[in-house]
Protein backbone atom coordinates (compact mmCIF):
# COMPACT_ATOMS: atom_id res chain seq x y z
CA UNK A 1 0.00 0.00 0.00
CA UNK A 2 1.37 3.74 -0.57
CA UNK A 3 1.41 6.03 1.62
CA UNK A 4 1.66 8.83 -0.49
CA UNK A 5 -1.86 9.35 -1.08
CA UNK A 6 -2.52 10.26 2.61
CA UNK A 7 -1.41 13.40 3.98
CA UNK A 8 0.74 13.95 6.67
CA UNK A 9 0.51 16.62 9.66
CA UNK A 10 1.57 17.85 12.91
CA UNK A 11 -0.50 17.73 15.88
CA UNK A 12 -2.79 19.26 17.32
CA UNK A 13 -5.34 16.98 14.87
CA UNK A 14 -8.06 18.98 14.84
CA UNK A 15 -11.71 18.13 14.02
CA UNK A 16 -13.06 20.94 14.04
CA UNK A 17 -12.56 24.34 11.69
CA UNK A 18 -9.97 25.99 14.35
CA UNK A 19 -6.14 26.37 13.75
CA UNK A 20 -3.35 25.72 16.38
CA UNK A 21 -3.28 30.11 16.51
CA UNK A 22 -6.72 30.18 17.79
CA UNK A 23 -6.99 27.65 20.43
CA UNK A 24 -3.43 28.95 21.80
CA UNK A 25 -5.47 32.54 21.63
CA UNK A 26 -8.20 31.17 23.56
CA UNK A 27 -6.05 29.68 26.37
CA UNK A 28 -4.53 32.89 26.91
CA UNK A 29 -7.59 34.66 26.76
CA UNK A 30 -8.93 32.74 29.67
CA UNK A 31 -5.37 33.09 31.42
CA UNK A 32 -5.65 36.70 31.49
CA UNK A 33 -8.00 36.76 34.43
CA UNK A 34 -6.06 35.19 36.30
CA UNK A 35 -3.03 37.68 35.81
CA UNK A 36 -5.71 40.05 36.54
CA UNK A 37 -6.72 38.80 39.92
CA UNK A 38 -3.29 38.26 41.11
CA UNK A 39 -2.58 41.82 40.29
CA UNK A 40 -5.57 42.93 42.65
CA UNK A 41 -3.83 40.82 45.40
CA UNK A 42 0.18 41.39 44.93
CA UNK A 43 0.51 44.29 42.58
CA UNK A 44 2.20 44.46 39.52
CA UNK A 45 4.83 42.25 40.32
CA UNK A 46 2.91 38.44 39.11
CA UNK A 47 2.07 40.74 36.13
CA UNK A 48 5.49 40.77 35.29
CA UNK A 49 6.66 37.41 36.14
CA UNK A 50 3.90 35.82 33.72
CA UNK A 51 5.26 38.37 31.08
CA UNK A 52 9.16 37.62 31.66
CA UNK A 53 8.43 33.51 31.27
CA UNK A 54 6.06 34.49 28.15
CA UNK A 55 9.10 36.67 26.73
CA UNK A 56 11.71 33.95 27.81
CA UNK A 57 10.17 31.15 25.80
CA UNK A 58 8.75 33.22 22.59
CA UNK A 59 12.68 34.60 22.91
CA UNK A 60 13.61 30.62 22.95
CA UNK A 61 11.07 29.55 20.52
CA UNK A 62 12.65 32.02 17.78
CA UNK A 63 16.47 30.85 18.54
CA UNK A 64 15.55 27.44 18.69
CA UNK A 65 13.75 28.14 14.91
CA UNK A 66 16.80 29.86 14.23
CA UNK A 67 19.72 27.41 14.89
CA UNK A 68 16.76 24.85 13.07
CA UNK A 69 16.99 26.90 10.04
CA UNK A 70 13.06 26.48 9.98
CA UNK A 71 9.88 29.34 9.80
CA UNK A 72 9.52 30.54 13.13
CA UNK A 73 6.12 29.06 15.00
CA UNK A 74 5.98 31.59 17.20
CA UNK A 75 2.69 32.86 15.49
CA UNK A 76 1.11 29.65 16.08
CA UNK A 77 1.64 30.90 19.68
CA UNK A 78 2.22 27.56 21.88
CA UNK A 79 5.69 29.09 22.97
CA UNK A 80 3.64 32.02 24.34
CA UNK A 81 1.24 29.85 26.38
CA UNK A 82 3.60 27.35 27.54
CA UNK A 83 5.96 30.69 28.85
CA UNK A 84 2.19 31.98 30.13
CA UNK A 85 1.22 28.69 32.19
CA UNK A 86 5.09 28.52 33.63
CA UNK A 87 4.78 32.19 34.70
CA UNK A 88 0.85 31.75 36.38
CA UNK A 89 2.58 28.85 38.44
CA UNK A 90 5.12 30.06 40.22
CA UNK A 91 5.11 31.94 43.37
CA UNK A 92 4.36 35.28 43.50
CA UNK A 93 7.79 36.15 45.05
CA UNK A 94 9.96 34.25 42.92
CA UNK A 95 12.95 35.84 41.55
CA UNK A 96 12.04 36.99 37.58
CA UNK A 97 14.97 34.41 36.48
CA UNK A 98 12.77 31.45 37.60
CA UNK A 99 10.05 31.99 35.20
CA UNK A 100 12.74 32.63 32.60
CA UNK A 101 14.61 29.91 33.40
CA UNK A 102 11.64 26.96 33.57
CA UNK A 103 10.67 28.68 30.22
CA UNK A 104 14.15 28.44 28.56
CA UNK A 105 14.37 24.49 29.67
CA UNK A 106 10.87 23.49 28.43
CA UNK A 107 11.31 25.30 25.06
CA UNK A 108 14.90 24.27 24.59
CA UNK A 109 15.50 21.25 26.02
CA UNK A 110 12.06 19.56 25.68
CA UNK A 111 10.04 21.23 23.15
CA UNK A 112 12.79 22.00 20.14
CA UNK A 113 15.49 19.14 20.32
CA UNK A 114 11.97 16.65 19.63
CA UNK A 115 11.01 18.51 16.77
CA UNK A 116 9.26 21.67 17.28
CA UNK A 117 5.80 22.77 17.89
CA UNK A 118 3.43 19.43 17.44
CA UNK A 119 6.27 16.93 17.29
CA UNK A 120 7.14 17.09 21.51
CA UNK A 121 6.22 14.32 23.34
CA UNK A 122 6.24 15.41 26.58
CA UNK A 123 3.81 18.64 27.91
CA UNK A 124 7.01 21.76 27.69
CA UNK A 125 5.23 23.52 30.40
CA UNK A 126 5.22 20.99 33.12
CA UNK A 127 8.39 19.54 32.35
CA UNK A 128 10.21 23.64 32.37
CA UNK A 129 7.99 23.18 35.93
CA UNK A 130 9.37 19.98 36.78
CA UNK A 131 13.24 21.31 35.98
CA UNK A 132 13.16 24.98 38.19
CA UNK A 133 11.03 22.39 40.93
CA UNK A 134 13.81 20.53 41.14
CA UNK A 135 16.63 22.84 40.88
CA UNK A 136 15.07 25.45 42.83
CA UNK A 137 12.61 24.02 45.67
CA UNK A 138 13.49 26.98 48.13
CA UNK A 139 12.28 29.77 45.91
CA UNK A 140 9.34 27.21 44.78
CA UNK A 141 6.79 26.76 47.84
CA UNK A 142 7.43 30.16 49.44
CA UNK A 143 4.47 32.06 49.46
CA UNK A 144 3.16 35.79 50.52
CA UNK A 145 0.48 36.42 52.40
CA UNK A 146 -2.04 37.99 49.99
CA UNK A 147 -4.33 38.82 53.29
CA UNK A 148 -2.05 42.05 53.72
CA UNK A 149 -3.77 44.31 51.00
CA UNK A 150 0.02 45.49 50.53
CA UNK A 151 1.18 45.11 46.84
CA UNK A 152 4.32 43.37 46.74
CA UNK A 153 7.69 45.06 45.93
CA UNK A 154 9.20 44.72 42.37
CA UNK A 155 12.47 44.11 42.99
CA UNK A 156 13.83 42.80 46.25
CA UNK A 157 11.26 39.99 47.71
CA UNK A 158 13.69 38.90 50.70
CA UNK A 159 11.72 40.50 52.99
CA UNK A 160 8.41 39.65 52.31
CA UNK A 161 6.30 37.55 55.00
CA UNK A 162 5.84 34.01 53.96
CA UNK A 163 3.19 31.91 55.44
CA UNK A 164 1.79 27.97 54.60
CA UNK A 165 -0.01 27.33 51.60
CA UNK A 166 -3.04 25.20 52.24
CA UNK A 167 -0.82 22.12 50.53
CA UNK A 168 1.94 22.24 52.72
CA UNK A 169 -0.34 22.33 55.27
CA UNK A 170 -1.85 18.91 53.70
CA UNK A 171 1.71 17.43 53.43
CA UNK A 172 2.97 18.20 56.73
CA UNK A 173 -0.45 16.65 58.01
CA UNK A 174 -1.47 20.38 60.25
CA UNK A 175 -4.63 21.33 60.21
CA UNK A 176 -6.08 23.33 57.31
CA UNK A 177 -6.53 27.32 58.05
CA UNK A 178 -8.55 28.16 55.27
CA UNK A 179 -12.63 27.99 55.14
CA UNK A 180 -14.22 26.60 52.15
CA UNK A 181 -15.43 30.31 51.03
CA UNK A 182 -11.83 31.54 51.30
CA UNK A 183 -10.75 28.42 48.99
CA UNK A 184 -13.55 29.12 46.86
CA UNK A 185 -13.06 32.87 46.12
CA UNK A 186 -8.59 32.61 45.86
CA UNK A 187 -7.53 34.82 49.40
CA UNK A 188 -5.40 32.12 49.74
CA UNK A 189 -1.59 31.53 50.02
CA UNK A 190 -0.08 29.85 46.25
CA UNK A 191 0.89 30.07 43.00
CA UNK A 192 0.09 33.15 41.06
CA UNK A 193 -2.63 31.78 38.77
CA UNK A 194 -3.87 28.64 40.50
CA UNK A 195 -5.45 30.72 43.40
CA UNK A 196 -8.82 31.52 41.78
CA UNK A 197 -10.75 29.04 41.93
CA UNK A 198 -13.70 30.13 40.96
CA UNK A 199 -12.23 32.01 37.78
CA UNK A 200 -10.44 28.93 36.90
CA UNK A 201 -13.51 27.25 37.00
CA UNK A 202 -15.55 30.16 34.85
CA UNK A 203 -12.26 29.58 32.64
CA UNK A 204 -12.75 25.75 31.98
CA UNK A 205 -16.38 26.64 31.31
CA UNK A 206 -15.16 28.99 28.51
CA UNK A 207 -12.31 26.75 27.29
CA UNK A 208 -15.19 23.97 27.00
CA UNK A 209 -17.55 25.94 24.69
CA UNK A 210 -15.02 27.20 22.78
CA UNK A 211 -14.41 22.86 22.16
CA UNK A 212 -10.27 24.44 23.27
CA UNK A 213 -10.20 21.96 26.32
CA UNK A 214 -11.90 17.98 27.03
CA UNK A 215 -14.58 17.16 28.93
CA UNK A 216 -13.10 13.52 28.31
CA UNK A 217 -9.60 14.66 30.20
CA UNK A 218 -10.54 16.96 32.74
CA UNK A 219 -13.45 15.79 34.39
CA UNK A 220 -12.40 12.32 34.80
CA UNK A 221 -9.34 13.36 35.99
CA UNK A 222 -10.90 15.58 38.89
CA UNK A 223 -13.23 13.14 39.85
CA UNK A 224 -10.75 10.56 40.28
CA UNK A 225 -8.46 12.90 42.74
CA UNK A 226 -11.64 13.70 44.28
CA UNK A 227 -12.53 9.78 44.90
CA UNK A 228 -8.76 9.61 46.31
CA UNK A 229 -9.76 12.63 48.48
CA UNK A 230 -12.67 11.82 49.82
CA UNK A 231 -10.99 8.23 50.36
CA UNK A 232 -8.06 8.97 52.41
CA UNK A 233 -8.34 12.26 53.72
CA UNK A 234 -5.61 13.99 55.18
CA UNK A 235 -7.33 16.42 57.13
CA UNK A 236 -9.23 16.26 60.36
CA UNK A 237 -12.40 18.42 58.77
CA UNK A 238 -14.05 14.72 57.55
CA UNK A 239 -13.59 13.56 54.12
CA UNK A 240 -16.01 16.30 52.52
CA UNK A 241 -13.61 18.92 53.83
CA UNK A 242 -10.67 16.41 52.56
CA UNK A 243 -12.14 16.77 48.54
CA UNK A 244 -12.13 20.57 49.25
CA UNK A 245 -8.93 21.29 50.47
CA UNK A 246 -6.96 19.16 47.98
CA UNK A 247 -8.99 20.05 44.48
CA UNK A 248 -7.98 23.64 45.95
CA UNK A 249 -4.66 24.10 47.42
CA UNK A 250 -2.05 23.71 45.07
CA UNK A 251 -2.24 23.78 41.16
CA UNK A 252 -4.32 20.79 40.65
CA UNK A 253 -7.41 21.95 39.16
CA UNK A 254 -5.30 24.55 36.78
CA UNK A 255 -2.92 21.37 35.47
CA UNK A 256 -6.39 19.86 34.78
CA UNK A 257 -7.96 22.59 32.32
CA UNK A 258 -4.61 23.91 31.18
CA UNK A 259 -1.81 21.50 30.93
CA UNK A 260 -3.12 18.40 30.63
CA UNK A 261 -5.59 18.99 27.95
CA UNK A 262 -2.50 19.99 25.44
CA UNK A 263 -3.65 18.73 22.16
CA UNK A 264 -0.16 18.05 21.04
CA UNK A 265 0.79 15.57 24.35
CA UNK A 266 -2.85 14.33 24.99
CA UNK A 267 -4.65 11.33 23.48
CA UNK A 268 -6.99 11.78 20.47
CA UNK A 269 -9.30 8.86 21.09
CA UNK A 270 -11.83 9.96 23.77
CA UNK A 271 -11.75 6.49 25.42
CA UNK A 272 -7.93 6.71 25.70
CA UNK A 273 -8.87 10.13 27.36
CA UNK A 274 -10.81 9.09 29.70
CA UNK A 275 -8.18 6.73 30.73
CA UNK A 276 -5.43 9.79 30.42
CA UNK A 277 -7.60 11.76 32.74
CA UNK A 278 -7.89 8.81 35.52
CA UNK A 279 -4.44 8.02 35.45
CA UNK A 280 -2.79 11.64 35.32
CA UNK A 281 -5.66 11.73 39.12
CA UNK A 282 -4.14 8.56 40.23
CA UNK A 283 -0.64 9.80 39.87
CA UNK A 284 -0.94 13.57 41.01
CA UNK A 285 -3.20 12.23 44.22
CA UNK A 286 0.33 9.79 44.76
CA UNK A 287 2.65 11.99 44.17
CA UNK A 288 1.01 14.69 46.84
CA UNK A 289 0.58 11.76 49.24
CA UNK A 290 4.26 9.81 48.70
CA UNK A 291 5.83 12.56 47.02
CA UNK A 292 9.28 15.20 48.48
CA UNK A 293 7.25 18.02 47.65
CA UNK A 294 3.72 19.39 48.46
CA UNK A 295 2.60 19.89 44.94
CA UNK A 296 3.86 17.23 42.10
CA UNK A 297 1.15 17.72 39.34
CA UNK A 298 3.68 18.65 36.95
CA UNK A 299 5.54 14.88 37.49
CA UNK A 300 2.57 13.04 37.28
CA UNK A 301 1.56 15.29 33.82
CA UNK A 302 5.13 13.98 32.44
CA UNK A 303 4.60 10.36 33.78
CA UNK A 304 1.20 10.29 31.30
CA UNK A 305 2.49 12.20 28.72
CA UNK A 306 4.82 9.00 28.73
CA UNK A 307 1.27 6.80 28.26
CA UNK A 308 -0.42 8.89 26.07
CA UNK A 309 -0.02 6.89 22.89
CA UNK A 310 -0.14 3.71 24.48
CA UNK A 311 -3.67 5.07 26.08
CA UNK A 312 -4.70 5.51 22.89
CA UNK A 313 -4.03 2.45 20.94
CA UNK A 314 -5.86 0.44 23.94
CA UNK A 315 -9.01 3.04 23.81
CA UNK A 316 -9.02 2.00 19.94
CA UNK A 317 -8.60 -1.53 20.68
CA UNK A 318 -11.18 -1.71 23.84
CA UNK A 319 -14.04 -0.22 20.99
CA UNK A 320 -13.32 -2.52 18.01
CA UNK A 321 -12.29 -5.82 19.99
CA UNK A 322 -15.09 -7.35 18.34
CA UNK A 323 -14.51 -6.41 15.39
CA UNK A 324 -10.58 -7.71 15.66
CA UNK A 325 -11.73 -10.78 16.90
CA UNK A 326 -14.21 -11.35 13.97
CA UNK A 327 -11.27 -10.68 11.27
CA UNK A 328 -8.74 -13.38 13.21
CA UNK A 329 -11.32 -15.76 13.32
CA UNK A 330 -12.26 -15.83 9.55
CA UNK B 1 18.09 -9.90 12.20
CA UNK B 2 21.53 -11.38 11.58
CA UNK B 3 24.19 -8.80 13.23
CA UNK B 4 27.56 -10.56 12.46
CA UNK B 5 26.46 -10.31 8.47
CA UNK B 6 28.33 -6.89 8.20
CA UNK B 7 31.40 -7.49 10.42
CA UNK B 8 34.68 -8.22 8.94
CA UNK B 9 35.70 -12.18 9.42
CA UNK B 10 39.61 -11.96 9.13
CA UNK B 11 41.83 -9.69 11.28
CA UNK B 12 43.18 -7.73 8.81
CA UNK B 13 44.58 -3.87 10.15
CA UNK B 14 41.74 -2.32 7.61
CA UNK B 15 39.08 -4.73 9.82
CA UNK B 16 40.78 -3.85 12.82
CA UNK B 17 40.12 -0.13 11.76
CA UNK B 18 36.49 -0.10 10.83
CA UNK B 19 35.56 -2.59 14.32
CA UNK B 20 37.54 0.47 16.23
CA UNK B 21 35.70 3.08 14.49
CA UNK B 22 32.39 1.49 14.14
CA UNK B 23 32.32 0.50 17.72
CA UNK B 24 33.75 3.60 18.61
CA UNK B 25 31.92 6.10 17.24
CA UNK B 26 29.27 4.58 14.23
CA UNK B 27 27.36 2.28 16.51
CA UNK B 28 28.53 3.53 20.04
CA UNK B 29 27.42 1.00 22.69
CA UNK B 30 25.72 3.05 24.78
CA UNK B 31 24.37 6.18 22.75
CA UNK B 32 23.42 4.42 19.37
CA UNK B 33 23.12 0.60 21.03
CA UNK B 34 21.40 2.11 24.52
CA UNK B 35 23.47 -0.48 26.19
CA UNK B 36 24.86 -0.58 29.88
CA UNK B 37 22.90 2.99 30.96
CA UNK B 38 22.10 2.01 34.24
CA UNK B 39 25.35 2.31 35.63
CA UNK B 40 25.61 6.00 34.19
CA UNK B 41 22.32 7.11 35.17
CA UNK B 42 22.74 5.70 38.81
CA UNK B 43 26.48 5.28 40.07
CA UNK B 44 28.21 7.96 37.14
CA UNK B 45 27.81 11.11 39.18
CA UNK B 46 31.69 12.21 39.94
CA UNK B 47 34.70 11.37 37.35
CA UNK B 48 36.37 8.84 39.89
CA UNK B 49 32.99 6.51 39.67
CA UNK B 50 33.25 6.60 36.56
CA UNK B 51 36.61 5.64 35.57
CA UNK B 52 36.24 2.85 38.03
CA UNK B 53 33.57 1.35 36.15
CA UNK B 54 35.62 2.07 32.81
CA UNK B 55 38.30 0.05 34.05
CA UNK B 56 35.64 -3.01 35.94
CA UNK B 57 34.03 -2.97 32.85
CA UNK B 58 37.01 -3.89 30.46
CA UNK B 59 38.58 -6.10 32.84
CA UNK B 60 35.29 -7.69 33.02
CA UNK B 61 34.31 -7.93 29.23
CA UNK B 62 38.08 -8.37 27.59
CA UNK B 63 38.53 -11.54 29.09
CA UNK B 64 35.10 -12.46 28.45
CA UNK B 65 34.88 -11.27 25.12
CA UNK B 66 38.68 -13.34 24.17
CA UNK B 67 37.75 -16.63 25.74
CA UNK B 68 34.29 -16.39 24.02
CA UNK B 69 35.41 -15.93 20.61
CA UNK B 70 38.29 -18.46 21.07
CA UNK B 71 35.97 -21.37 22.69
CA UNK B 72 32.34 -20.36 22.24
CA UNK B 73 31.25 -22.20 19.27
CA UNK B 74 32.82 -25.27 20.82
CA UNK B 75 30.43 -25.06 23.70
CA UNK B 76 27.18 -26.10 23.79
CA UNK B 77 24.69 -22.89 23.61
CA UNK B 78 22.84 -24.02 27.09
CA UNK B 79 26.38 -23.39 28.60
CA UNK B 80 27.79 -20.02 27.28
CA UNK B 81 25.92 -17.90 29.09
CA UNK B 82 26.56 -19.44 32.61
CA UNK B 83 30.47 -19.83 31.47
CA UNK B 84 30.70 -16.18 31.02
CA UNK B 85 28.49 -14.91 33.35
CA UNK B 86 30.65 -16.62 36.74
CA UNK B 87 33.72 -15.92 35.27
CA UNK B 88 32.55 -12.49 35.00
CA UNK B 89 31.39 -12.56 38.51
CA UNK B 90 34.79 -14.26 39.68
CA UNK B 91 36.65 -11.24 38.16
CA UNK B 92 34.28 -8.99 39.90
CA UNK B 93 34.50 -10.22 42.83
CA UNK B 94 38.10 -10.03 42.99
CA UNK B 95 37.96 -6.04 41.97
CA UNK B 96 35.55 -5.51 44.49
CA UNK B 97 38.25 -6.93 47.08
CA UNK B 98 40.69 -4.79 45.74
CA UNK B 99 39.34 -1.67 45.64
CA UNK B 100 37.54 -2.42 49.24
CA UNK B 101 40.89 -3.33 50.48
CA UNK B 102 43.64 -1.42 48.70
CA UNK B 103 42.48 1.89 46.46
CA UNK B 104 39.47 3.30 49.22
CA UNK B 105 36.70 2.05 51.14
CA UNK B 106 34.40 5.21 50.51
CA UNK B 107 35.15 4.56 46.41
CA UNK B 108 33.86 1.03 47.20
CA UNK B 109 30.87 2.29 49.35
CA UNK B 110 30.19 4.74 46.98
CA UNK B 111 29.58 2.62 43.99
CA UNK B 112 28.50 -0.14 46.39
CA UNK B 113 26.09 -2.60 44.34
CA UNK B 114 27.33 -1.16 41.26
CA UNK B 115 30.44 -2.76 41.24
CA UNK B 116 28.78 -6.24 41.14
CA UNK B 117 26.05 -5.21 38.67
CA UNK B 118 28.83 -4.61 36.04
CA UNK B 119 29.62 -8.60 35.46
CA UNK B 120 25.82 -9.18 34.78
CA UNK B 121 25.71 -6.06 32.56
CA UNK B 122 23.99 -6.24 29.29
CA UNK B 123 27.05 -5.10 27.79
CA UNK B 124 29.27 -8.29 28.67
CA UNK B 125 26.54 -10.14 27.30
CA UNK B 126 25.95 -8.24 24.44
CA UNK B 127 29.54 -8.35 23.22
CA UNK B 128 30.69 -11.21 24.58
CA UNK B 129 28.11 -13.67 24.08
CA UNK B 130 26.90 -12.28 20.81
CA UNK B 131 29.10 -10.83 18.74
CA UNK B 132 32.66 -12.09 20.25
CA UNK B 133 30.98 -15.67 19.11
CA UNK B 134 31.76 -15.80 15.16
CA UNK B 135 34.83 -13.58 15.44
CA UNK B 136 38.40 -13.52 15.19
CA UNK B 137 40.39 -13.74 18.55
CA UNK B 138 41.99 -10.32 17.28
CA UNK B 139 38.49 -8.75 16.27
CA UNK B 140 36.71 -9.73 19.58
CA UNK B 141 39.54 -8.43 21.40
CA UNK B 142 39.38 -4.75 19.74
CA UNK B 143 36.02 -4.84 19.77
CA UNK B 144 36.22 -5.68 23.70
CA UNK B 145 38.44 -2.81 24.21
CA UNK B 146 36.42 -0.49 21.89
CA UNK B 147 33.65 -1.12 23.66
CA UNK B 148 34.85 -0.62 26.97
CA UNK B 149 36.25 2.56 25.81
CA UNK B 150 33.36 3.54 23.87
CA UNK B 151 31.28 2.94 27.50
CA UNK B 152 34.09 4.72 29.18
CA UNK B 153 34.05 7.81 26.85
CA UNK B 154 30.36 8.51 27.99
CA UNK B 155 30.24 7.54 31.22
CA UNK B 156 33.38 10.18 31.69
CA UNK B 157 31.36 12.99 30.15
CA UNK B 158 28.35 12.50 31.60
CA UNK B 159 29.88 11.53 35.56
CA UNK B 160 32.30 14.70 34.44
CA UNK B 161 29.83 17.14 33.41
CA UNK B 162 27.83 16.15 36.35
CA UNK B 163 30.21 16.36 39.06
CA UNK B 164 31.00 19.83 37.63
CA UNK B 165 27.39 20.95 38.35
CA UNK B 166 26.43 19.06 41.19
CA UNK B 167 29.23 19.71 43.39
CA UNK B 168 31.56 22.05 41.76
CA UNK B 169 34.44 19.94 41.66
CA UNK B 170 36.39 17.51 39.25
CA UNK B 171 38.06 14.35 40.50
CA UNK B 172 37.61 15.86 43.94
CA UNK B 173 39.51 19.51 43.34
CA UNK B 174 37.29 22.11 43.75
CA UNK B 175 36.59 24.29 40.66
CA UNK B 176 35.47 27.55 42.99
CA UNK B 177 32.05 27.72 41.05
CA UNK B 178 29.25 29.41 42.72
CA UNK B 179 27.22 28.26 41.19
CA UNK B 180 26.00 24.68 42.16
CA UNK B 181 23.02 22.56 40.73
CA UNK B 182 22.54 19.72 43.30
CA UNK B 183 19.95 18.22 41.26
CA UNK B 184 22.57 17.07 38.79
CA UNK B 185 23.40 14.32 40.39
CA UNK B 186 19.93 13.03 39.94
CA UNK B 187 19.02 9.98 37.39
CA UNK B 188 17.39 12.90 35.18
CA UNK B 189 20.12 14.92 34.60
CA UNK B 190 22.30 11.93 32.98
CA UNK B 191 19.06 11.00 30.70
CA UNK B 192 19.29 14.25 29.09
CA UNK B 193 22.68 14.74 28.97
CA UNK B 194 22.47 10.88 27.14
CA UNK B 195 19.79 11.91 25.30
CA UNK B 196 21.54 15.26 23.94
CA UNK B 197 24.99 13.39 23.22
CA UNK B 198 23.16 10.55 21.54
CA UNK B 199 21.24 13.15 18.92
CA UNK B 200 24.56 14.97 18.45
CA UNK B 201 26.20 12.01 17.49
CA UNK B 202 23.60 10.85 14.93
CA UNK B 203 23.51 14.56 13.60
CA UNK B 204 27.42 13.69 13.38
CA UNK B 205 27.00 10.48 11.88
CA UNK B 206 24.54 11.68 9.09
CA UNK B 207 26.94 14.64 8.25
CA UNK B 208 30.20 12.62 8.01
CA UNK B 209 27.78 9.73 5.93
CA UNK B 210 26.43 12.52 3.78
CA UNK B 211 29.81 13.85 3.20
CA UNK B 212 31.23 10.59 1.75
CA UNK B 213 27.85 10.56 -0.50
CA UNK B 214 26.25 7.76 0.99
CA UNK B 215 22.47 7.91 1.76
CA UNK B 216 21.12 9.88 4.54
CA UNK B 217 20.14 8.41 7.85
Amino acid sequence: MSYKKYKFARAPHLRHSDKPSTMCADVLVALTPLCIFSAVYYGLRPVLLVLTGLGSAVLCETIGCLIMRRKPTVPDGSAAVTGAIIGLLVSPISPYWVPAAGAAFAILVVKMPMGGSGRNVFNPAAAGLSAVTLCFPGFFFRYPDPGTGLPLPLSNTVNVAVVPSPASQLASGGQTLYSPITLLLGGFPGPIGATAIIILIACALYLLIRRTISPHITLPYLAVCAALAYLFPRVTAGAAGSVMVELCSGYLLFCGIFILNDPVTAPRHWLGRIGYGVLAGVLVMLTRYFGRFEEGACFAVLLANAFATTLDRLGWYALNLRRIRRRRQS
Amino acid sequence: MDKTKDRPLSGTVGEVKTTFIDTLFTKNIVLVQAIGISPILAAGVTLKNGVVLTLCTAAVLIPASLFMSLLGERLPTWVRAPIYTVGAAAIMLAAAAFIDQIISHELYAALYVFLPLTAVNTLVSYRAGGFSMSQKPVIALTDAVVSSLGFGLVICIVSGLREIAAYGTLWEKPLNFSVVLSEAALPYAAFLLLGFMAAFLHWLNSVIDKRRGGPEI
